[in-house]
């Protein structure tokens, strides 16, 4: 089963690891910066920037999410609906985005790499989902596109909600069924990634990308408080 | 000295030797001779066919001359096929030896063979209710042993239930067409609803009718009464004798019908012999009615739910976790590769 990770979301090339930029295309999140911006968004775990949700489905979309984070302790899943430029890509919005985001709502010990961001394009009536490092390795596109489609019907309807939920559940629903079948010890997966060794030395990375996204990268805790 | 224990050695082996020898003589002698006291006619094992006899044993022989079976052979022959018996030089020759027979008492007459009833002999039956137990008309049975089965039966309506009225029919005998015994049972028995009618047939007990009142056929369920009969009439068959099956009959019969009375309710329901009924009219009715599986079947369903719930539960309040790993940034990108999917829904 082939994975989505190691593979340009721009030209769909696989990538040369470490590589700052995509060989055939030249992608790379600087350039998505020039595009969407530098500066960090702040996120929800549902970020209704279209204004398309009812109240009671966003709390809906927000239960389903949350019953996700209480079965993945280590994972958490965004949803992002708004109103792209003429002629964006919501494959590199989504890329650019979980890159950028600091979702607010998710404790410190859920950092970007471990989530998944779902979003949607009001103007192309596009469904994405995009997944962190922590992720990538575990789904095939296939696997991808038939959690999206649970939703599409829903989507078609105008119920973003229901569609939204059944998107969160089926994501839940795959992922525990491949943790159920050991496929975390799987051979790809470990051939892709060595183990963790950095320790504690890691947590100052993970935490990079959330105190960057709330300007207080430079900022210590107290200071904070004050 | 050596030379003469050797001697003593080989003239003990000889002496062992032909004392086997004369033995193996005598015993052959005393099969093959012809027995005086043996039963003519009758089917025999003892073939004059000299090499298929296999040896007496002392046991066998004290065995044979106490009249007991004698499994001859080692299990050669079947079971059941038994030397024949030395008839005891008082008794008359030609009669049969039965295990129920007494010495001294009278024989027992083989089944007539009569075909159809006369009419006078129906009505001998089934004229008038009967004023014992064991009716017998005929005569087919010898004075003693009805006798016999009528305190057999005296005894089992005290203490049990159910009280048995025996008819006794010839073997080959057939009930006249206008009879129904379902008929004479309520002619008969129409008050009393313990009451069980048999029809037995001398000789012949797959034949045998047995007649339960229509509250008992209300109150068990029809295989287990089915099971009684089929039960008894196995008991018999085992026994080659007419009366000897005839007394393996009642003695069943009466096992099953005590049984009927006293088995609880599951056990009936495991065994497949009968529910116990009760003393009071709202306790004879079946362990679980049609309401209880009504309400019965709804409430199985709900268990099932719950525990299907509670498992759906339990699995929700699982918690998984993925194995650490290190990851390899990719396009300059510190937490996402890009890697995902996009579709449209329109």
């Amino acid at each position: 089963m082939a994975n989505v990770a190691a593979i340009c979301p721009r030209c769909e090339r696989p990538l040369d690891e470490r590589a700052p930029a995509c060989a055939a295309c030249g992608l790379s999140l600087s350039v998505l910066d020039e595009q969407f911006g530098e500066d960090c968004v702040v996120l929800d775990r549902v970020t209704d920037a279209a204004h398309v949700l009812r109240l009671a489905e966003k709390d809906s979309v927000i239960d389903a999410i949350e019953h996700f984070e209480r079965s993945f302790p280590q994972l958490f899943v965004t949803v992002y609906l708004g109103v792209l430029p003429r002629h964006a890509s919501l494959r590199l919005f989504g890329f650019w985005l979980l890159n950028r985001a600091a979702v607010t709502a998710v404790e410190i010990n859920r950092p970007n790499e471990s989530g998944a961001l779902v979003v949607a394009d009001m103007r192309s009536k596009a469904l994405g989902l995009t997944l962190g490092y922590h992720l990538e390795a575990l789904f095939s596109k296939k696997e991808l596109i038939g959690i999206l489609g649970a939703a599409c019907g829903a989507f078609g309807r105008r119920e973003y909600g229901e569609g939204l939920v059944h998107c969160v559940n089926d994501f839940s629903r795959v992922l525990q069924k491949k943790l159920r079948k050991g496929m975390m010890e799987s051979r790809s997966y470990a051939d892709s990634y060595s183990p963790l060794g950095g320790g504690i030395d890691e947590l100052p990375r993970l935490r990079q990308g959330h105190r960057r996204g709330l300007g207080i990268d430079k900022e210590e805790p107290h200071e904070r408080e004050q | 000295m050596k030379g003469n224990s050797e001697t003593w050695l080989w003239g003990r082996a000889l002496l062992v030797f032909v004392v086997a020898l004369s033995a193996l003589a005598q015993t052959d002698e005393r099969v093959e001779e012809p027995d005086a006291n043996v039963e003519s006619g009758r089917q025999t094992t003892l073939t004059p066919d000299p090499l298929a006899l296999p040896a007496w044993s002392a046991a066998d022989e004290r065995a044979f001359a106490r009249g007991r079976p004698v499994n001859l052979g080692g299990g050669l022959w079947p079971a059941n096929v038994f030397p024949l018996q030395p008839v005891p030089p008082s008794e008359t020759p030609a009669l049969p030896v039965e295990a129920t027979a007494v010495a001294g008492a009278p024989t027992v007459p083989s089944p007539p063979i009569i075909g159809k009833f006369d009419r006078a002999v129906a009505s001998s039956y089934f004229a008038e209710p009967p004023a014992n137990r064991v009716v017998d008309p005929q005569k087919l049975l010898p004075e003693p042993k009805a006798r016999e089965l009528e305190r057999f039966l005296a005894q089992q309506a005290r203490e049990a239930r159910f009280d048995v009225c025996l008819l006794v029919f010839g073997g080959g005998q057939e009930l006249p067409d206008d009879i129904d015994l379902d008929d004479v049972f309520s002619r008969w028995f129409g008050a009393n609803h313990d009451s069980v009618l048999v029809a037995y047939f001398l000789g012949e007990p797959h034949r045998v009718h047995v007649i339960f009142s229509p509250q008992t056929r209300h109150q068990f369920r029809a295989k287990d009464l089915d099971a009684i009969t089929v039960i008894a009439i196995s008991q018999a068959s085992a026994s080659p004798y007419p009366t000897s099956q005839l007394d393996s009959f009642l003695l069943q019969l009466s096992i099953s019908l005590f049984a009927l009375e006293k088995t609880p309710p599951v056990m009936a329901a495991m065994t497949g012999m009968a529910r116990p009924p009760s003393a009071t009219a709202t306790n004879n009715r079946p362990l679980l009615s049609k309401t209880g599986w009504i309400w019965l079947a709804p409430a199985a369903v709900a268990v099932g739910l719950v525990v299907r719930w509670w498992r759906h539960r339990r699995r929700r309040r699982l918690a998984f976790y993925l194995a650490d790993r290190e990851f390899v940034v990719r396009l300059g990108a510190p937490h996402s590769g890009g890697a995902g999917a996009v579709i449209s829904w329109e």
